[in-house]
């Protein structure tokens, strides 16, 4: 049994320090995850991120072990963000959002944040589960409590949309 | 660089100052919270019955000789119980 492995049945059985360490490793690419969904908001993000590790604190019982760890923590925190998305109206979250940054410039990795940024966030969500966090297209789609389908056509239109965002800022 | 290229980049690494042990620290306090609750409710329940014990004659509601068998068999065992476990964490506090 991995290190990892045994810190979750540990923490399933209460242990707070083996929670501990399971936050430690997985709180890094949480963060960054949920800071690209609030848009480069990281006081919120920090928020969604707590409330994301104490709700799988309260609900370790219930992770089976079939998926990830990591696949059933993004779960969480995704849930967590349209919960709030809804609460702040932060951003429409079903209609299509054609703002177009005009400082935006897509080519360098800095301007692919604000590249992103401009997208909806099922296509944001969909685009960092699969390319950055490297997930399969089928975890991720059970992390967005999404049909297969449905998480394909996010990625699709994401990644044309910031194509086309690249071409509107090409020189 | 290709948008897929861009794409497959890493998320830039958060580092994590300090904020692993708030949620420690916060859990730990909770689970406290909890127990203090938990004990508080059993003591809430159990304290109205001690406090009428001594005035009610239960004589009649136990079995014959049950109440003398837990005197003998049971009131020893039970405080000597009693005894290490307060000893017990007076030790380990050392």
């Amino acid at each position: 049994m991995t290190d990892a492995a045994s810190a979750e049945v540990r923490a399933a059985a209460g242990d707070v320090a083996a929670f501990g360490f399971l936050v430690r490793q997985h709180q890094s690419p949480l963060r960054g995850y949920l800071r690209r969904l609030t848009r480069g908001n990281h006081a919120l993000a920090d928020d969604l991120a707590q409330e994301t590790f104490l709700e799988a604190h309260r609900k370790l019982a219930q992770f089976t072990g079939q998926g990830s760890f990591a696949g059933w923590l993004y779960a969480i925190a995704w849930s967590r963000f349209l919960m709030e998305a809804r609460k702040r109206k932060l951003e429409p979250l079903d209609d299509m959002d054609e703002r177009v940054a005009p400082e935006c410039d897509p080519d360098l990795k800095l301007e692919l944040e604000k590249a992103l940024a401009l997208l909806r966030p099922p296509e944001r969500s969909a685009l960092t589960l699969c390319f950055a966090l490297g997930m399969p297209h089928e975890e991720a789609a059970e992390v967005m409590n999404v049909p297969l389908g449905t998480l394909k056509s996010h990625v699709a239109r994401g990644r044309e949309k910031l194509k086309t965002l690249r071409k509107d800022h090409a020189p | 660089m290709s948008i897929d290229d861009l794409l497959n980049q890493p998320l830039s690494p958060v580092r994590d100052d300090g904020f692993t042990i708030g949620l420690v620290r916060r859990l730990n306090a909770s689970q406290q919270r909890m127990r203090l609750i938990m004990w508080g409710l059993l003591a809430a329940g159990f304290l109205p019955v001690l406090a009428i014990l001594p005035f009610v004659d239960t004589g009649p509601y136990w079995p014959d000789g049950t109440m003398q068998w837990l005197n003998s068999q049971l009131s020893y065992p039970l405080g000597a119980l009693i005894l290490l476990w307060v000893w017990k964490a007076r030790f380990s506090r050392l």
